[in-house]
């Protein structure tokens, strides 16, 4: 069993999800099975802090009971707090904020790859060239075209054509 | 070091009726000779515990801590402790609003725990909407505390929130 503290803690995470995910299911899905999900989570969560801010009896119970509670956001509310021992990683996408760097270089003539050392570990988000456009951004193999790989291990960039003479080169990552 | 006057207060689910008072002043004052509390109501009058005969309650310096017990409900007060002079003139003060909430919050509580032995009680709208009235209620009081130090308006949001936990029968 989770301490209650950690379920306090899924459980907000799993309020917020199920905020987000009610007026999509109503709108798309022409309803939502339980439209106050988000309202009954809040509620429950504020008398679970309340019974451990006050080490009131059945906290147990009612932890496992707001833990249930979550229902299909409970996988996901577990990841985003870091607590599960698989599954996906959460990219942060629209209405998502997060740091992000630029680096830049001079490219050696007639080279296909430049390096960032600086951005070894990171994950590329854009990249630039001046002289040809850039298209997907891999993260392995063969780039073909106006493709680039991005390898964070090495912090190394890679190009199908051949950069010219000192061309200016950027990377964005996000820290 | 100049004397910083400070305190807090804080009230537990099994003893709701008790107020607990604690002095965090910092530094030092040797023209403080003894210290008051005065208890703020909404309504304007001053709460003491029974058997005392002046607005204020005399909490002796040696004492880091006071338990008052002066509740018979939940409460907004706006407590201001005073440190006095050896000829009674007021050396300096601090004035914190509270919002307690014990009461409801541990009938909230239970409402909960009710829950947890039956889940199908959620599912009445009575139940649910009349336990988020209370949630909302004592929010508010929270919240005007917080926010504007309004013991006013928390009183009256104190107020709803007891008549719903006093007259439960009627409501779950």
């Amino acid at each position: 069993m989770l301490d209650p503290q950690t379920v306090v803690s899924i459980t907000e995470i799993s309020q917020y999800l199920w905020n987000d995910a009610i007026p999509k299911q109503n709108v798309f899905f022409n309803g939502s099975i339980d439209p106050r999900k988000s309202q009954q989570l809040y509620m429950e969560r504020k008398a679970l802090q309340y019974g451990i801010d006050q080490d009131l009896a059945g906290l147990p119970g009612t932890s496992n009971y707001l833990y249930a509670l979550c229902g299909s956001k409970l996988q996901l509310a577990i990841e985003i707090l870091g607590t599960g021992g698989g599954g996906g990683g959460v990219i942060p996408g629209g209405g998502g904020n997060f740091t992000v760097y630029e680096y830049t270089t001079n490219a050696v003539e007639g080279t296909f790859t430049v390096y960032f050392p600086e951005a070894i570990g990171k994950r590329c988000v854009n990249a630039f060239r001046q002289g040809n456009n850039i298209g997907a951004i891999l993260t392995s193999g063969t780039p073909t075209g106006n493709q680039v790989v991005w390898d964070k291990t090495t912090g190394a960039l890679t190009v199908a054509v051949a950069f010219y003479d000192q061309e200016f080169t950027r990377v964005v990552v996000q820290q | 070091m100049p004397f910083v006057p400070n305190f807090t207060a804080s009230q537990y689910s099994g003893t709701p009726s008790v107020i607990t008072l604690t002095d965090t002043s910092t530094g030092s004052d040797v023209t403080i000779a003894s210290r008051r509390v005065y208890l703020l109501q909404a309504n304007g009058t001053f709460l003491v515990p029974a058997g005392t005969t002046t607005d204020y309650i005399v909490w002796d310096l040696v004492d880091t801590s006071i338990d008052l017990d002066v509740l018979s409900q939940d409460s907004a007060l706006s407590i201001t402790v005073q440190w006095m002079s050896g000829i009674n003139t007021v050396v300096t003060s601090k004035t914190i609003s509270f919002a307690f909430t014990a009461y409801n919050e541990t009938f909230y509580y239970g409402l909960t725990e009710s829950q947890v032995a039956n889940s199908n009680l959620s599912a009445s709208v009575n139940w649910y909407q009349t336990k988020l009235v209370l949630r909302v209620e004592i929010d508010s009081a929270d919240q005007a505390i917080t926010f504007a130090s309004d013991i006013y308006s928390a009183q009256a949001a104190l107020n709803r929130a007891t008549y719903i936990s006093t007259n439960q029968a009627y409501f779950f």
